[in-house]
């Protein structure tokens, strides 16, 4: 896709036909959750609130993969780069902003003079083992289904390499297994998808979702035209009580996916359990290294297992990315908890719902 | 007594206003201090008023692709008296130098301030150094630099002349000071043409001088267009309300954003004026400025206004949308994916 093409998904004529169609649609009230941190950040960049029927309502769901880092995950990573002062720590920017319980944050274990490197892709991670060795290498590697593949292609190479000074923390969480569970009390008319995870998993993936939650479902991109294309979709289904999956981002999104990331993926990771902030443990929805690659994994110590309810002060992020709360109501919202001095995740991430409704409202 | 300094606090943000609020203007506001200017007025008789500054240069890496510490130190300085419609003239410098820094960099540094001094037409009166301990074996020299300028306008340009539908205007395009010094710093993208935008803004507006319709002009430096029109809304009460449309971008920088997940409207410029103009005269300011070299992307990109609401910065964007630009943060960590 050239530019100009893109540029069509932003422009103001096709986005007003659309959303008086949208206007067309909505009768009865709509609660329609964004599943991805993506959506809830585009929304609020490109002014879509305004253009919304008053009866429709958008909130974020659980698709920020900082917001749904259990805080006890956090503490060990602070405790793990403690431990290895003498190691180069690479993390994506987003995680240098949360605090653990203990309050500090990696960003201010850099200012204190840990080697904390803020890089772009994975690969960078693996270029730093090389050109830094013999130092040792850890890479705070975080995300879904999207990232998963790019970690798992550097795992790979570090083992054609035979690196012995790269290691790699795998707080890397699988969307789609996770989903049910997350929402199964959420009071929600329609679910927006995410398109970039469907881009590797594949739209049928999604299929299981419409069954289990009952609920439409619409698979969507990110731009302007995307997001409502979507909402007009979840409307109209709502308004004709369909309930089913519908892609509407398919210059993207096949029925299968992206066959060599999900190979990648497979070759790669076991999965296992993970914590998930505000839900405890969910089945099948973290990874691991399969043993051929199990040098290079550091694996949490026992602690991190327990005591996995603990929340920090009046934070209500666990509420917040299931949609049972808005951000509003937060007793630290906005005070103290903003953008430059964040307390939950939810206002450390740019995807975070708090930091999307502090930015933008 | 916990609370101390954190790297927030230099953001230019909310942050930076909270600490000045706490400690500078409290203590200083009986003693003359004119905050909301890039630099202060002094009347010295009828016939002559002087602005007055002081910057502190603090960048890292010292040396990023289209400018460097030294450029900056002098360039910056000359800027923030420009904009009030002064004529830079004189300034001073103090250098804070780290123990390990080699000297041939010192001399690179102190060769760019003679040179952009010399390009600028201003003197350099008076200096000082200071060495202090530095344990790492990396450059480490830190700038501070005061000027003094005549003001050639008839009524200096001050943030006290704007009026309630005075039109903004933004000099050029918005963005790449910032994201040149991050590229230096982590080297993200090695082939990238993309280089600071510092460079003296007198030269363009001299011509603005007889011009009594210019009310109010601003050096766009930290916290970027979004953290200058805040501060302007918060001090005169009115809405600031923007055309995202009309704002100057490059392709490479909104590309980068997009990339990095950075919003333009946040990013520091060292060469970018924004200013509030009288509506009827719109026009003719804008082709005065375009008629320099660094105004050729001049652009109207919004207006001011009334409103029962609080102040605030309202940008109406590119779709028929709209949304509220609060004052950025100050951080500038890249997004996940």
């Amino acid at each position: 896709m050239n530019l100009e093409d893109l540029k069509s998904f932003r422009a103001p004529e096709h986005v007003k036909i659309i959303s008086e169609l949208l206007a067309q649609v909505v009768h009865d009230p709509l609660n329609i959750m964004q599943v991805c941190g993506t959506h809830t950040l585009n929304y609020h960049k490109y002014g879509l609130p305004h253009l919304m029927p008053e009866k429709l309502r958008l909130f974020a769901g659980p698709g920020c993969p900082i917001c749904v880092t259990h805080q006890k995950d956090i503490d060990w990573v602070i405790s793990l780069i403690k431990e290895n002062k003498k190691s180069i720590i690479a993390t994506f920017g987003d995680l240098m902003q949360v605090p653990g319980t203990c309050g500090k944050s990696l960003s201010q274990l850099k200012d204190e003079g840990f080697d904390i490197r803020i890089i772009l892709s994975p690969i960078q991670a693996l270029n730093l083992a090389s050109s830094e060795a013999p130092k040792r290498v850890i890479f705070i590697a975080i995300g879904f289904e999207t990232t998963a593949p790019a970690v798992a292609l550097i795992i790979q190479d570090a083992m054609k390499l035979r690196l012995t000074n790269f290691s790699v923390v795998l707080l890397l969480k699988n969307l789609i297994n996770a989903l049910p569970y997350l929402l199964r009390e959420a009071q929600i008319s329609g679910l927006l998808c995410p398109g970039h995870v469907a881009a590797v998993i594949g739209s049928k993936a999604f299929e299981p979702i419409v069954e289990s939650l009952g609920v439409p479902c619409a698979i969507a991109g990110f731009e302007p035209v995307d997001i409502l294309m979507g909402l007009l979709n979840l409307a109209y289904q709502n308004s004709q009580g369909l309930v089913r999956l519908y892609n509407v981002y398919p210059r993207v999104v096949v029925k299968n996916g992206n066959s060599k990331a999900k190979e990648l993926i497979h070759s790669t990771f076991d999965m296992n359990n993970a914590i998930w902030r505000g839900f405890s443990f969910i089945p099948k929805t973290g990874y691991q290294l399969k043993k051929a690659f199990g040098n290079f994994e550091i694996k949490p110590d026992e602690f991190r297992l327990r005591n996995t309810h603990i929340r920090q002060l009046d934070c209500i992020c666990d509420e917040v990315i299931l949609g049972k709360a808005a951000p509003t109501s937060c007793p630290l919202f906005n005070n103290p908890c903003k953008p430059e001095a964040p307390i939950g995740p939810c206002m450390v991430s740019r995807e975070g719902t708090c930091r999307a409704y502090y930015l933008h409202l | 007594m916990n609370e101390i300094i954190e790297m927030t606090h230099g953001s230019g943000g909310n942050s930076t206003h909270r600490l000045l609020e706490r400690f500078f203007i409290k203590h200083f506001k009986d003693l003359g201090l004119q905050p909301y200017n890039d630099a202060a007025l002094v009347e010295l008789d009828n016939s002559t008023t002087i602005a007055i500054t002081t910057d502190g240069f603090v960048v890292n890496p010292l040396f990023f692709k289209g400018s460097n510490i030294g450029e900056l130190s002098i360039t910056g300085t000359c800027n923030d008296l420009a904009v009030m419609g002064a004529e830079p003239k004189w300034l001073t410098c103090g250098f804070i130098l780290g123990t390990g820094t080699p000297f041939y960099i010192l001399e690179k540094v102190v060769k760019a301030m003679s040179q952009a001094a010399i390009e600028q037409k201003v003197q350099l009166v008076a200096g000082d150094t200071k060495v202090v301990e530095h344990h790492e074996k990396l450059p480490y020299i830190l700038i501070t630099t005061s000027g003094i300028g005549i003001i050639r306008t008839s009524y200096p340009w001050h943030i006290n002349n704007i009026r309630p539908d005075d039109t903004l205007i933004i000099s050029g395009t918005i963005g790449e000071h910032t994201l040149a010094v991050l590229n230096a710093r982590n080297g993200w993208f090695k082939h990238s043409s993309i280089s600071s935008d510092c460079a003296p803004l007198y030269p363009m507006l001299k011509n603005l001088h007889s011009q009594e319709t210019v009310h109010w002009v601003r050096d766009v430096t930290r916290s970027g267009l979004a953290g200058v029109c805040n501060e302007l809304s918060d001090a005169i009460g009115l809405i600031v309300e923007l055309s995202e449309e009309s704002i100057p971008i490059s392709e490479e920088v909104s590309g980068w954003c997009e990339v990095l997940g950075y919003d333009p409207l946040t990013l520091a410029n060292e060469g970018k004026a924004l200013l509030a103009v009288d509506s009827s005269a719109k026009i003719k300011i804008l082709e005065l400025l375009r008629r320099h070299p660094l105004g050729k992307d001049a652009a109207i990109i919004g207006e001011l206004k009334t409103s029962q609401d609080k102040p605030m910065v309202i940008l109406n964007t590119t779709i028929g949308g709209k949304r509220i630009i609060p004052p950025p943060s100050g951080d500038h960590f890249p997004r996940i994916c």
